[in-house]
């Protein structure tokens, strides 16, 4: 049975992700690799999702070719859409409390604003 | 000097001597009438007239130099007018008819270079020769973030950030569009670092709008049947989405559910985009 199993994994080695896609650049954790690669199959299949909105929102085409553009949408993978992507820090890869104009988490922010990385943020005194 | 004097008056005994011995009424006499033979005066053209007394006028002014012409020191020369003209509020051209044309606005987080890159905006509209107002400044935007201060927990603690976003804003009234893409052109060239630029531009359209959207047929009005999807699509063949489109209306499992009749006329509107 071992073995078995053997043959099949050499035959069919075993992928990260079932389509290529290029390395993001900076912190890099499995969770932003998941992103990432949600990301470009997003931006890959914009313009074919975008199509098919198109034909089964359309009222003027037939119904029928409405609902075949609709079953071809929802037969896309998962991957391709673009709700499925969440923001993440880019230093520390976490997923919660990003602060959205500077694309980094709440401890990040403060240690890189304290640094001076972001212009005309400044300790807030009022 | 004394021997002049001593000249003079010796002269002038002479003169009156010579003339009670020549009868001086008798000779005044006669050049009175030498005169009456003469009255008419030469006749002179008007323009060369005028031109003359043109040339009097000259003569009532009396010209000076308001400001001391000096050297700049290291130079020969003195200082250009434009140049100076910097140490002073900018110039602006009058508004004449108040139409607005463009409002650039500038953005910054330091207000200082945003002040500098104003007043250098409102010194090219004066020498483009657009009609400008401003700088109006636009109420101050605060951001405020407050973080937790800790990675992990203590979520007591915390630190305030803020960033305050200045802008101000110049208006362009009466003129032509070239010359504001001129001006924004230049604006562009000469941008400093930390000043965001944007520009908002007006166009004024006839009245009667409403008339002639309601004299539209009803096809144009409103998108229901295939002929108008095709037109859309031709109109933004350009686009990946609209060429993808038509790329789909072609393929055999969607064509499938339209008629004889209708693929025939996709195939004519969109062949090209579709292949």
């Amino acid at each position: 049975m071992s073995e078995l199993i053997k043959v099949v994994k050499a035959s069919r080695p075993l992928k990260r992700f079932p389509q290529p896609v290029s390395l993001p650049t900076g912190f890099v954790n499995t969770r932003i690799l998941r992103d990432n690669f949600k990301r470009q199959m997003a931006a890959e299949h914009e313009v074919t999702s975008k199509a098919l909105k198109f034909i089964a929102r359309n009222a003027a085409l037939p119904q029928k070719m409405r609902l075949e553009a609709q079953i071809q949408l929802t037969a896309m993978p998962n991957y391709t859409r673009m709700n499925q992507v969440r923001d993440r820090c880019l230093e520390s890869g976490t997923a919660k409390k990003i602060i959205k104009p500077f694309r980094v988490g709440r401890y990040q922010f403060r240690l890189m604003a304290k640094e001076g990385e972001f212009p005309g943020v400044k300790k807030g005194v009022w | 000097m004394f021997k002049t004097a001593t000249c003079l008056r010796a002269a002038r005994r002479l003169f009156s001597s010579s003339a009670s011995t020549r009868n001086l009424d008798r000779e005044l006499d006669e050049l009175a009438a030498l005169k009456l033979q003469l009255t008419e005066l030469p006749k002179v053209s008007d323009d060369k007239l005028q031109k003359s007394q043109l040339v009097d006028t000259f003569k009532k002014y009396n010209p000076q130099v308001a400001t001391k012409e000096e050297e700049l020191p290291g130079t020969d020369r003195p200082l250009p007018i434009n140049a100076e003209l910097n140490y002073y509020a900018p110039l602006k051209h009058e508004v004449k008819y108040g139409h607005l044309k463009a409002e650039i606005v500038f953005k910054s987080f330091e207000p200082q270079n945003l002040e500098f890159i104003a007043d250098f905006a409102l010194r090219v509209a004066y020498y483009l020769g657009l009609p400008a107002t401003g700088p109006l400044p636009m109420p101050k935007r605060t951001e405020r973030w407050t973080v937790i201060k800790s990675p992990f927990a203590h979520a007591k603690v915390k630190e305030n950030f803020e960033r305050h976003t200045h802008g101000r804003v110049i208006k362009i009234w009466d003129s032509d569009n070239e010359v504001v893409d001129v001006m924004l052109s230049v604006l562009q060239k000469h941008s400093m670092w930390g000043v965001g630029m944007k520009c908002n531009m007006y166009v004024q359209e006839p009245l009667g709008m409403g008339n002639t959207m309601a004299k539209l047929p009803d096809g144009a009005k409103q998108v229901s049947d295939l002929a108008s999807t095709l037109k859309t699509l031709e109109g933004e063949s350009q686009s990946p989405v609209a060429q993808k489109v038509a790329e789909l209306l072609q393929d055999p499992i969607f064509a499938q559910h339209l008629d004889s009749k209708q693929q025939e006329t996709v195939r004519e509107k969109l062949g090209k985009s579709g292949n």
